[in-house]
């Protein structure tokens, strides 16, 4: 009888060893799988962000400019303003 | 007899079945214990990959934290060919996805091996849609390795100066090349487990890597950008312009705010030609643009004076040779200032004769002329100034109006910045760092009289600098236009360097500005109509982009 008990908890051992390692490996794979979606995000904000970089670069915003018909700074739109001390013009 | 039979099957039983499990227990024993590493070396031949992730290469700065060029994820895509399933499909959407010709896609993948690179360098959405592509659709037989790809985000501004990287992300010119070690990180190991079915069961990282470090630069990428629009206009707009240069620096520490070439290459497939900083790389005679500090230098030894007069008349005669002023002209008799504002050869001359030989080789390295200025890119050449015991008279006297020397950009810069700060020899820098001082130049009253005077020329409407004045930014400078001398052909007509050299505002520089361009069939390409007025639109774009502000109390204003 006391065989019979021994065995059994033993063999409840092995099952619950059986079982965490089970769940460790489950674990395991599902933190591989957490940090390898990680550093796909990771590499898609780097990407997205050179894209926003680009877009909002100075070459981008002066194709945006002439496209909305913003002329470029030129001598016949120029004037000038004197100034005088107090910053009035005249 | 009864209760033996039972004992003797159960010890028989257990017998054989302790025979069995010492004889499992001793293969574990011998597969677990003995033999261990090496199935574990088996094992992991089978289910563990070891990745290998190139590290980050550094980032390159402006001064004002704006990034230049920078890694951005992208893939290296490979082909198993003994994988693959659906060969036709593959190239379909190889040629579809990468933009890859089908030639070549059709060569790869019929290609009998294991292992051959479709495209090491894919851009990281592109990358994406093929591998989801071609899980949809069960094309086996691509292997994609993540990487990183040099990228730009403000385009191609300032590539010259930055360089580019190889396909192996090693830097191959400019500051990528010289800056390589630092810029260059080491790769990240990462081992993954895969179980039966591929998939990945767990993953450690076995060696961190170490991210390349970032590189803060003194160039100003307003500052940069308005050069090299200025330079891509000028380009399109002056007759027969081939290519050409702005180099802007802050006089009081060497820095470079910009360096801009013209053409600009494209970032993605960039013409080495056109990577070449010239500016650096190569000599061109300066022409009228000398006259300035061939001025300065006559003030230090006091044999000129700006009001003192002189014959302009054309061709002055030195040792039996005439040498002419611009179109042959004579101006009679005019004081130094009007000699300087309609950049009179002949008068210049004189003034070199006074100054003698020996006096102006050695004025000429202090400015820095004939040696390496250090800056931090490749390829510096030294110019070309012979030993003053190698100077005829004629050499002294073409000398005065920068013909019979070579100095490259960023010696002519370091120069101008020499007059500006006062006559401090400072080292040209594209890094931030204490500033260098090579030198003496000249002294603070010589360099204060010679900036009145240029400062007074560009005001001037009958100067050839007139073009270059800005209202409210006390701009001061010197044209010049010289032809170039070819090989065999002695000095071509056609083939002309023109320059503007300023600063501003003239009292108390803050910037000097080189405008430099070239052609090589005009020979009516002449530095007011093209060099001077691109200085005076420099600064009105930054006036525009407010980078600099006005410091008169007239000012540039913007109607309708």
């Amino acid at each position: 009888m006391a065989l019979i008990s021994l065995g059994v908890i033993v063999a409840g051992l092995v099952l619950l060893y059986l079982w965490q390692g089970a769940i460790l490996a489950s674990l395991r794979s599902q933190r591989a799988s957490a940090l390898l979606s990680l550093q796909d995000l990771e590499r898609t904000r780097l990407h997205l962000e050179y894209q926003v970089e680009q877009a909002y670069s100075l070459d981008a915003l002066a194709d945006k400019a002439r496209k909305l018909g913003m002329v470029p700074f030129d001598d016949k739109r120029t004037r000038v303003v004197v100034l005088d001390g107090d910053g009035t013009s005249r | 007899m009864g209760t033996e039979l039972p004992v003797r099957r159960g010890a028989v039983a257990f017998l054989v079945l302790a025979v069995g499990g010492l004889a499992v227990l001793g293969r574990l024993v011998q597969l677990q214990v003995v033999e261990h590493s090496r199935w574990v070396r088996a094992a992991q031949a089978v289910q563990e990959d070891l990745i290998e992730l190139p590290s980050r290469r550094g980032t390159i700065y402006d001064r004002n934290g704006t990034a230049l060029a920078y890694d951005v994820p992208a893939w290296a895509i490979a082909l198993d060919n003994s994988l693959i399933t659906k060969p036709e499909l593959l190239v379909d959407l190889a040629v579809r996805e990468l933009g890859l010709p089908r030639s070549e896609v059709l060569t790869k993948v019929y290609r009998e091996g294991y292992f051959t690179w479709l495209d090491r360098k894919v851009d990281y959405e592109a990358g994406r849609r093929l591998r989801d592509r071609a899980r949809e659709l069960g094309a086996r037989g691509l292997l994609f390795f993540p990487t990183w790809k040099r990228a730009y985000p403000q385009g191609p501004l300032a590539l010259p100066v930055l360089g580019v990287v190889g396909v192996d992300g090693e830097g191959l010119a400019g500051l990528e090349l010289v800056f390589d070690s630092q810029l260059r990180g080491k790769p990240q190991r990462i081992r993954v487990l895969r179980n039966a079915r591929g998939q990945v069961q767990d993953l450690w990282v076995e060696s961190q890597g170490v991210p390349g470090k970032d590189l803060r630069l003194t160039l100003d990428s307003r500052i940069q950008w308005a050069c090299e629009e200025e330079i891509e206009d000028g380009l399109s707009k002056y007759a027969g312009a081939e290519r050409g240069f702005a180099l802007m620096m802050d006089p009081r520490t060497g820095e470079v705010l910009a360096l801009a070439h013209g053409p600009r290459p494209d970032p993605e497939k960039p013409d080495p030609a056109l990577l070449n900083p010239w500016a650096i790389t190569q000599v061109f005679e300066p022409g009228s643009t000398f006259k300035a500090l061939t001025g300065m230098i006559a003030f230090e030894l006091g044999v000129a004076g700006e009001e003192e007069l002189f014959s302009g008349d054309s061709p002055f005669v030195v040792r039996g040779v005439p040498i002419k002023n611009a179109r042959g002209q004579s101006y009679g008799t005019v004081d130094f200032k009007r000699a300087m504002a309609q950049s009179i050869n002949t008068v210049f001359v004189q003034v070199a004769l006074r100054v003698g030989k020996d006096r102006m080789v050695e004025h000429l390295r202090r400015l820095g002329f004939g040696a390496r200025t250090g800056i931090e890119l490749p390829g510096e050449v030294e110019g070309i100034v012979r030993p003053s015991d190698k100077w005829t008279e004629l050499d002294l006297a073409v000398s005065s109006f920068g013909q019979g020397i070579a100095v490259t950009g960023i010696q002519l810069g370091t120069a101008f910045c020499a007059m500006a700060n006062g006559g401090n020899l400072v080292c040209p820098r594209l890094l931030p760092g204490p500033t260098e001082v090579r030198g003496r130049a000249a002294s603070p009253q010589a360099c204060e009289r010679i900036r009145a005077v240029l400062g007074y020329i560009v005001g001037l409407q009958a100067s050839t600098g007139w073009l270059a004045y800005v209202p409210g930014y006390k701009v001061g400078g010197k044209s010049g236009t010289a032809e170039m001398a070819v090989p065999g052909r002695g000095y071509v007509p056609d083939h002309v360097t023109t320059g503007m050299a300023a600063f501003f505002p003239w009292d108390r520089p803050e910037y000097v500005l080189i405008v430099v361009y070239q052609t090589t069939d005009n020979p009516e390409f002449w530095s007011g109509q093209n060099a001077v007025p691109s200085a005076g639109n420099i600064v009105r774009r930054l006036a525009a982009l407010g980078v600099i502000r006005p410091y008169d109390k007239t000012a540039l204003g913007r109607s309708g």
